[in-house]
């Protein structure tokens, strides 16, 4: 039943052919500059060989605390970074081996949408001139049919075709996040990454986004990547989710799955920590977790989780868990304190 | 799903946006830097003044600023010479119009050159990181640890004395400057997350530095321009001063303060006036360069 966490990607992704998104090993590690005296610095080991895979139309969710890693898998994956090791396989081919131009070609399959809608709208720029710069970029289309897109993914956004003439600061976070949505659409790509695309929004708002993100999905067949380290919103979009802990993948499974049957002591800390209306349901039996975050420039050994793991043996610090198959779709990094 | 109310909800953020939003039309913000920047206001209607006499010099001076009268030689304010007269019998007031020509015409070419080059060097420094940050920082760190005069004394002199080879010796001085405040910027902005939703979208290192960069740093720019030109003014007037700037007899600022030092106990008003037109300019610069400053930064309350 052991496999190694190589063949995890294929072995968790059962149904449908050859994913769209195929990530294997990726590992990033961010030197720690150290000047002039003390030679030097080590490394941060932000993500530490992690596999997934996403199939097309697919929303895989993937969750975990601030600073596992989430965010910078997504910069891997769209080619923002350059990782240390492992590879971002897209449609078939080979995204990290890509010179700039090739993966500039590549771009226009595959988007962003982020988690600070202020920051991720050019001040300067007329929102119009922000949706159609994938277009301009990929010289799609001539001014007008330019113009005519715009309009279109306006309305598809929900906002008003007249919007185009306006700047950024015009309009509300919730009405920015659509602006961010319609320019990553643009490009009509295949893949989208969500970075914690709804956390800086209202609840209200929160919902709107999800649902019109959830409505795209279906009109355009996309794929999401959804980055949150909420895990109600991921429940509502996702169709699989992996959970991240200091870099590593812990755990992934169908969302249904997780919710019900969670392995982990991580996974299982992490979705008793989800505040419950119903008290019955909550049933007292909350994981606590004690001590901070390990810093990732010193991860312990074997499995990471270990020093704040309540049921840690003295095995779990002796060697890196593999993920294992528990069921259909569901792996587990199978630490010896629960398997 | 719930979309009807914001489809719904512009009309009303439109009222509010217009009321406070920073991005207003010209003409509102226009109004608003009067009010809130009133030193601003004055400072900038001074050097209205300073364009206006440049270019208008030979209309409104009551003199010829190169004509000699022999038979008004060191004379005092008078009606026939508002500010006097010279050691050659020239018009004070007339060389000073005359000569904010010179020094608006320093200025301007100074700034423009620097800007240009020192905008470019900082943004390219700044994006694109690594080796060509290093030897380019390294470059400008040796060019600000001369001290400023004496560099522009070594290539004025180098060149020889021309108001081309002025404006050449202050555009070397001055690029540091901006190369360093457009360095700082374009990092600033390159970690904002729409550079790289637009290095997503797969636009070139080009496009992003000059349709996302530079348009983001124009104020900080607007702001170093209006502080150098003051400096660029004042050391136009120390190298001329020194003999190795703008040659007589153009009527340059600089030129009638070392011609009037020597008769500085017999005819002050030969140095005291144009010192003046000195100073004023600058400091009219100068407050300009502050108010737009604290006008442009949105951390201070309007």
């Amino acid at each position: 039943m052991t496999q190694p966490a190589t063949a995890t990607g294929p072995a968790v992704d059962q149904a449908g052919g050859a994913p769209l998104l195929d990530v294997t090993d990726l590992v990033k590690h961010f030197p720690i500059r150290r000047r002039a005296f003390g030679g030097g610095g080590g490394t941060v080991q932000a993500v530490d060989g992690v596999s997934f895979s996403v199939r097309r139309g697919e929303t895989v969710g993937l969750v975990g605390e601030s600073g596992c890693g989430k965010s910078t898998i997504g910069r891997l994956v769209l080619g923002l970074l350059r990782p240390t090791a492992g590879t971002v396989t897209f449609d078939g081919r080979d995204l990290t081996g890509m010179s700039r131009a090739e993966l500039a070609a590549q771009r226009r399959r595959l988007q962003i949408i982020f988690q600070d809608p202020f920051s991720s709208l050019d001040p300067r720029m007329k929102v119009g001139d922000i949706i159609a710069e994938g277009l301009i970029v990929h010289r799609i289309g001539d001014r007008a049919q330019r113009r005519a897109a715009v309009e279109r993914l306006l309305a598809q956004v929900g906002l008003s075709p007249r919007d185009a003439t306006r700047f950024p600061h015009q309009f509300s976070g919730g009405q920015r996040q659509r602006i961010g949505i319609a320019r990553a659409l643009a490009t009509d790509p295949d893949f989208v990454v969500c970075d914690e695309a709804v956390s800086a929004l209202d609840v209200s708002i929160q919902a709107q986004i999800v649902n019109l993100l959830r409505e795209l999905q279906r009109d355009r067949g996309l794929s999401y990547l959804f980055i949150s380290h909420d895990l109600n919103v991921v429940r509502y979009i996702a169709d699989r989710i992996c959970v991240m802990y200091l870099g590593q993948l812990v755990e992934t499974a169908p969302t249904e799955e997780l919710f019900a049957n969670p392995r982990h002591p991580y996974t299982q800390a992490l979705l008793s920590a989800i505040p419950q209306m119903d008290a019955e349901k909550s049933m007292g039996e909350r994981v606590r977790l004690t001590g901070e975050v390990p810093s990732p420039a010193n991860p312990p050994s074997g499995c990471r989780f270990h020093p704040r793991c309540p049921h840690a043996v003295p095995e779990s610090a002796a060697r890196r868990p593999d993920l294992v198959a528990v069921a259909e779709g569901h792996a587990v990094a199978a630490c010896p304190c629960f398997m | 799903m719930s979309d009807t109310p914001m489809t719904a909800a512009p009309p009303a953020t439109d009222a509010a946006a217009a009321d406070r939003m920073p991005t207003e039309s010209r003409w509102a913000g226009l109004k608003r830097f009067v009010r809130t920047q009133p030193m601003g206001a004055v400072s900038a209607l001074v050097i209205l003044v300073f364009i206006v006499l440049a270019f208008g010099a030979s209309m409104i001076a009551p003199h010829d600023p190169l004509a000699q009268d022999r038979t008004a030689i060191l004379q005092g304010p008078s009606a026939a010479h508002l500010l006097g007269s010279d050691d050659l019998g020239r018009d004070v007031l007339s060389r000073i119009m005359h000569g904010s020509q010179i020094s608006l015409y320093v200025g301007t070419m100074t700034i423009m050159i620097s800007l240009l080059l020192g905008a470019t060097l900082g943004i390219a420094s700044g994006y694109l990181g690594g080796p060509v940050d290093a030897v380019l920082q390294g470059f400008i760190d040796a060019m600000l640890s001369i001290p400023p005069l004496i560099l522009a004394l070594f290539i004025a002199s180098l060149l020889g004395p021309s108001v081309q080879n002025v404006i050449a010796a202050l555009a070397v001085l001055t690029v540091p400057r901006f190369a360093r405040i457009a360095r700082g910027e374009m990092l600033r902005i390159k970690s904002e997350d729409f550079i790289s939703a637009a290095v997503v979208l797969g636009a070139s290192r080009t496009r992003i530095m000059l349709r996302h960069g530079l348009p983001n740093m124009v104020p900080s720019l607007i702001v170093v321009a209006s502080l150098g030109f003051g400096t660029v003014i004042v050391a136009e007037a120390a190298l001329t001063f020194l003999g190795i700037g703008t040659p007589p007899p153009n009527p340059s600022w600089g030129l009638m303060l070392s011609q009037g030092a020597t008769y500085f106990q017999v005819a002050p008003w030969m140095i005291v006036f144009p010192g003046l037109a000195i100073s004023a300019t600058v400091l009219a610069f100068n407050l300009l360069g502050d108010a737009l400053r604290d006008f442009f930064d949105p951390k201070l309350v309007r």
